[in-house]
Parts: C-alpha cells; structure tokens; sequence
C-alpha cells in the first residue's frame, strides 16, 4: 500500500489522510468491545503515537483498515488482561459486545410475510456468538474482505474467517430460503 | 459454481458480491450491471442479498466527536514532540554532557564565558604537547560537548 510506506518513510501528509481515514471506524469498532469511550480514544491515540515512533521500520500491510483493526484489538485484549476467548466469553458481555442491529428500511416490509421473515432473521442474529457477530460485523457493516477479517481477528488463516461467517450464516440460510 | 446458479445465501458469503454492495468501484461495478442486464430473472433476489447485507450494523454506534478527533491528533503529534526533543537533542548548553548541564546552572554568561576560554586555552596546550593520541581524543570530545568552543579553538 503506497499511503502506508509514505507514513512509513515520515510523510506527514500520509499520516493525517491515515488518520482522517480510519480514526472515527477504529473508535466505533472499538466501542463493541468495551464501552469505556475515554478508555478506546486512550487506546487509539497510543497507537497512533506507537506507530509514528516506528516509523521507518513498519512492515508493510495489505489493507491498513484491517491492520489498525488488529492493533486495537490486541491492545484492548492486552489492557483488559483476557485472552481473545474471553472477550467474547465472558457471560455479561455475551450480549453487549459486538451487538447486531438488523434494521431494514421500513418501506421495503409492506408485505406481513416480510415482516415476519424479518423477524425471524433478528432472532436468529441475536442467537449467534460473539465471535460470530463480530465476523458478520466486519463483513457487512466495515465491508471487509475474508483476507482482511482473518487479520482483523487475529486469525492464521482466512479459511477460518470464512469458517466462522458460515457458521454464523447457516442458521440463517434456512429462514432466507423460504419465501 | 455460477452466480447464475447462486442462491440467496451465497450471494451474501460471495466477497466480490459483498465488495460491489458496500465498496462499490469501478470494476465491481461494471461486472455486476452487466451480469444484471443479463439475468433479469435474478434481480429480485439480488435485491434481497443487497438489502440484507445492507441491513446489518453496530447496535452501538457512539459518535467520534470533533472535539475528540482535535484532541487525539493533538494528543498524538504532542507525545511525538516530546520524544523527539530527547532523542535528537540539540546541541546546547543545557543537554546531552553533564559538563553541559552544568553550565546551564550557573547565572551569570560571563563566568561561562570565562571557563570556556580557560578550557580552550588549556585544550590548546594539550594539542600543543601530547602525542597524537591524546589529542584527537582531547580534541573530540571537546568537539562532542560543545561546538562553539571548537569553533573558538580552530
């Protein structure tokens, strides 16, 4: 990525189009995993301050979304002291963290039999694990690509993030399936 | 298999269908319309997909205030500054040496002064009187904590 080794080289012009770019996603993200605000702008900013230290000795990165993504993660998961499973894990937090809103516009459900698919839908998104929201979540809210959610996620492979996404989809498949 | 095969779970696991529906671009974009155009049959199923996926969002979504966004670049370039004016320390009186350091305490300039000549003066009498050795060391590291006073002294 050329915005990426320009930062990596001292460009100041590259690191404000990095920040002005990603800042506002990275705290929403950050927001479904801890709702301390002050706490994930602490976050970001140390980031931010890390990687200008760093600077002439960054690797390079495919996708610097999905890149900044990880490096929050990490850093809330390190601050928090929980491994990865347990921040989605924990009971309390089943429920809150990485929390789906399935919202269709109103005008495209006329018909009851939508509404009550819809329905249905909603249901079946609130059933599903955390890690599995936040897979869907980067997939259709961030648009991400499986490449770029295996390394948001932390994960080796991109087979696995696509594992999870299926996983995640198939309780809806048969709910879609019906007219 | 092909999208013209696809149904409507695919469509939404398909990354290229995805990508066209949330980072539409040129090359996306052109090959669906095209794909459509041919595949009228599909439309509405493809319209289903779109809006599913577009459907999806954060429950909690809080705002990135502007005042948040001034003060964390603020707060980011503000930690840079500070690391920076320790580590490419400038070569004044009151940094790097302790001989340095030393000096920035004393009041008044013209004491300074008077120990800077004193220190050139006895710095060329080493030049003057030592083997080669010494002296480069000398002339060094005399160099090293304080610039003005090899000027003073070449």
């Amino acid at each position: 990525m050329d915005i990426w080794s320009a930062f990596n080289r001292g460009d100041e012009f590259a690191f404000n189009y990095i920040y002005r770019m990603y800042v506002t996603v990275l705290f929403k993200y950050g927001c479904q995993m801890c709702k301390d605000q002050s706490h994930i702008q602490d976050c970001i900013q140390n980031i931010f301050i890390d990687l200008r230290r760093k600077r002439g000795s960054l690797s390079e990165v495919q996708s610097i979304k999905s890149y900044l993504f990880k490096i929050l993660y990490r850093e809330l998961i390190s601050k928090s002291n929980k491994s990865k499973e347990e921040i989605c894990k924990e009971p309390e937090k089943i429920q809150k963290n990485f929390s789906i809103e399935f919202s269709q516009e109103t005008k495209i459900i006329h018909q009851e039999n939508d509404r009550e698919k819809f329905e249905k839908i909603q249901d079946a998104i609130n059933k599903l694990t955390c890690r599995q929201r936040q897979a869907i979540l980067l997939l259709y809210e961030e648009g991400m690509t499986y490449k770029e959610i295996s390394v948001a996620m932390d994960l080796n492979e991109v087979k696995s993030a696509r594992k999870v996404v299926y996983r995640a989809l198939s309780t809806l498949k048969s709910l879609l399936q019906k007219k | 298999m092909n999208y013209k095969d696809y149904d409507i779970a695919n469509f939404i696991t398909d990354e290229f269908f995805i990508q066209w529906i949330k980072n539409p671009n040129e090359n996306n974009s052109h090959f669906w319309e095209k794909w459509m155009e041919q595949h009228p049959e599909k439309r509405a199923m493809v319209n289903e997909a779109a809006n599913l996926i577009r459907s999806v969002k954060y429950a909690y979504s809080p705002e990135f205030t502007d005042k948040m966004y001034v003060e964390t670049f603020e707060q980011i370039l503000k930690a840079d500054n500070e690391q920076s004016s320790v580590k490419h320390s400038k070569p004044t009186p009151n940094s790097s040496s302790s001989k340095g350091s030393f000096l920035s305490f004393i009041p008044l300039r013209g004491i300074a002064a008077s120990l800077l000549v004193l220190f050139c003066l006895w710095a060329q009498y080493e030049a003057f009187n030592y083997r080669p050795e010494p002296v480069e060391k000398a002339e060094t590291s005399d160099q090293k904590i304080q610039p003005v006073w090899a000027k003073i002294h070449y």
